[in-house]
């Protein structure tokens, strides 16, 4: 009988792997503190969980198509209830456009590096991921590059604005500059709702029928374990996602969730609030021990320590140990290892990383 | 003449009570002018007297018709005249009035920025503490009210619009000052009798028969932009729809 991995599909064995290893680790110690994973440190309010309770009761229930959130989300970006797509976190959008735009051998453009689970979703429907390394000298975004990389069998292109993991925001002509190349473009705003004074980028879709935004409820509206995410594109953009999700891809106390915290934006504004605060600070501290903190537009901090010698697998692990925190392995960058990403969580943690970094990294 | 077709199927009374109401709409008998006698007007109809005060009955009931014990049943119609709104694309008062060469006048009564309620909200897909810019209106023709009308816009995008110039069509406000495309509406019609606010407004006694009309209308990305609660006289107003042709249905096989 054959034996059952070569009934698997190639790619399975040869897809790079997102490894969520950490959050076990994390969860079995919850008094460590978790500044490694762009969460949200504030848990939701009584009236998320009063919604999520009260839906509850009707769950036995298949969920209808939600026109009301769906206008809701709209209203935020000028389109219609039409013009989004609901799904369970933006992975799911992650997931679905590979599916969506790729066939085996077809090309997915995305900067290096970037959030680590797009990859291996490219690579899980056989296609070929692209990589171009960041500018050297800012981490922006390399467009002459990327556009350069482009062939005929480029099905798809990444933009994460403001990125993960620097946080650097992109400059709209040099967006437009991928828009015009006509090739499916995704303009990911997972972070954008930490600056509401930043518009959204949906005004290119009225342009360019080819781009569509990922929008998550897991950062700014603090959602990761709740799950909510929504596509924003034309009418057909909408329509391919809705295909390929599944039929009640969100469940009704996800739906509910999300409703709830739409009908409160104080409580986002004050997540947000608590979010950049801290983030000053950080970058002061960082600052002031001779650490490079990338000017970040989002709930992390991508930091270049490589000028103190000390890798990041030594920082990652004294961190833990004297401070119990957890911050964000990030790969070599041009050669340079000693770079580490961090987020804001409660307060007492975020003293926790303060100390360690004025220990750590400061003048003895 | 006959009055009565009898291969219409419509009942004898409605097509009696029809043609009284023409009589008066065409200015036949003004306000104040005495109907002929029920014996006349029975011979006239060629039908028994039950069948004429049914009739009769009908038009009291509308307000056009005034019956006085001894004296005679009088028009009570304030103008003959009654107009038309054709429910088959988004049209405004004063586009109605135009048609019919009439000079519109607007009064408003009270506007403001509410408190949508869980009412409006719901329709209006607001947040439960979302804000409407709410507009009670009174539309008049020849100083004849037609219309009293309460709309609510939401506040977040129409806010400024309480500033403006409301005595003509806010459709054309909307549409011109606000750049929101009226791609279509959602309405229902319903008789009510007029409670005393109302009524007033209209000029009516207490109890008089009107058109509750509640219309939700969507911009062109099928987002609800105006709730409006319209209130039409039952005597001066006339809704006209154009019907396309008898669908049979078939056999719809029931899937689940």
């Amino acid at each position: 009988m054959k034996p059952l991995k070569d009934w698997f599909v190639p790619w399975l064995f040869t897809a790079r792997e997102y490894n969520t290893a950490i959050l076990d680790k994390a969860w079995a110690k919850p008094d460590y503190g978790r500044l490694m994973l762009n969460e949200n440190p504030i848990p939701p309010s009584d009236k998320v969980i009063q919604a999520v309770a009260d839906v509850l009761k009707k769950g036995n229930r298949y969920p209808d198509s939600m026109l009301r959130l769906r206008t809701k989300l709209g209203k935020l970006h000028n389109v219609g209830p039409d013009n989004i797509a609901l799904c369970n976190g933006s992975s799911e959008i992650i997931d679905c456009m590979m599916r969506i735009f790729l066939e085996p051998g077809d090309e997915f453009i995305v900067s290096n590096p970037t959030f680590g689970l797009f990859p291996p979703r490219a690579e899980l429907v056989g296609g070929k991921v692209v990589s171009i390394p960041l500018r050297k000298e800012d981490l922006q975004y390399d467009v002459d590059a990327m556009l350069k990389a482009i062939t005929p069998k480029t099905k798809v292109i990444l933009v994460i604005n403001p990125n993960n993991p620097t946080g650097i925001f992109i400059e709209d002509k040099d967006l437009i500059r991928f828009c015009e190349t006509g090739i499916p473009l995704c303009i990911d705003e997972a972070y954008l709702d930490y600056h509401p004074e930043i518009s959204s980028k949906d005004f290119l879709l009225k342009k360019y029928p080819q781009v569509f935004l990922s929008h998550t409820f897991s950062k700014a509206y603090g959602f990761a374990g709740i799950r909510f995410g929504y596509v924003v594109g034309t009418e057909e953009m909408v329509k391919a996602f809705n295909t390929m999700f599944l039929p009640w891809n969100v469940s009704l106390m996800s739906m509910a969730a999300a409703e709830a915290i739409l009908d409160n934006p104080e409580e986002v504004a004050e997540k947000v609030k608590h979010n950049n605060r801290w983030m000053d600070i950080f970058t002061k501290e960082l600052v002031q021990v001779g650490l490079k903190p990338f000017p970040a537009h989002g709930n992390y901090m991508l930091v270049d320590a490589t000028m103190t010698g000390k890798t990041t697998a030594q920082i990652l692990a004294a961190a833990l140990e004297t401070e119990h925190i957890f911050l964000k392995s990030i790969p070599v960058i041009h050669g340079k290892d000693g770079y580490f990403r961090v987020t804001p969580g409660l307060d007492e943690e975020n003293e926790r990383f303060v100390r360690f970094v004025r220990n750590y990294f400061g003048k003895k | 003449m006959n009055v009565i077709d009898p291969d219409n199927p419509i009942p004898k009374y409605l097509q009696i009570s029809a043609w009284i109401r023409e009589l008066i709409q065409s200015g036949r008998y003004e306000r104040g002018a005495s109907l002929p006698s029920e014996v006349e007007l029975s011979k006239i109809c060629q039908v028994n007297r039950n069948t004429l005060r049914q009739a009769i009955a009908e038009l009291t009931a509308a307000g056009m018709l005034r019956k006085e014990k001894g004296r005679g049943t009088f028009v009570c119609a304030e103008t003959p005249l009654a107009v038309t709104h054709k429910l088959k694309s988004i049209s405004s008062f004063s586009a109605d009035l135009q048609e019919l060469g009439i000079r519109e006048r607007t009064r408003i009564i009270k506007k403001s920025l509410e408190g949508a309620g869980d009412q409006v909200a719901k329709k209006l897909i607001l947040s439960p503490n979302g804000k409407v810019a709410v507009i009670r209106r009174i539309r008049s023709g020849n100083e004849v009210p037609f219309i009293y009308e309460e709309s609510y816009l939401p506040g977040s995008t129409f806010r400024d619009i309480l500033e403006m110039d409301l005595t003509g069509s806010m459709y054309q406000i909307i549409n011109d000052r606000f750049n929101v495309t009226l791609a279509r509406s959602d309405q229902t019609i319903r008789a009510v009798n007029l409670k005393g606010r109302i009524a007033s407004y209209l000029n009516l006694p207490v109890n008089s028969a009107a058109f509750f009309m509640e219309s939700l209308t969507y911009d062109e990305n099928n987002v609800p932009v105006e709730l409006l609660y319209s209130y039409y006289r039952g005597d001066k107003y006339v809704f006209e729809v154009e019907l396309g042709r008898y669908h049979i249905e078939e056999d719809n096989v029931h899937q689940d």
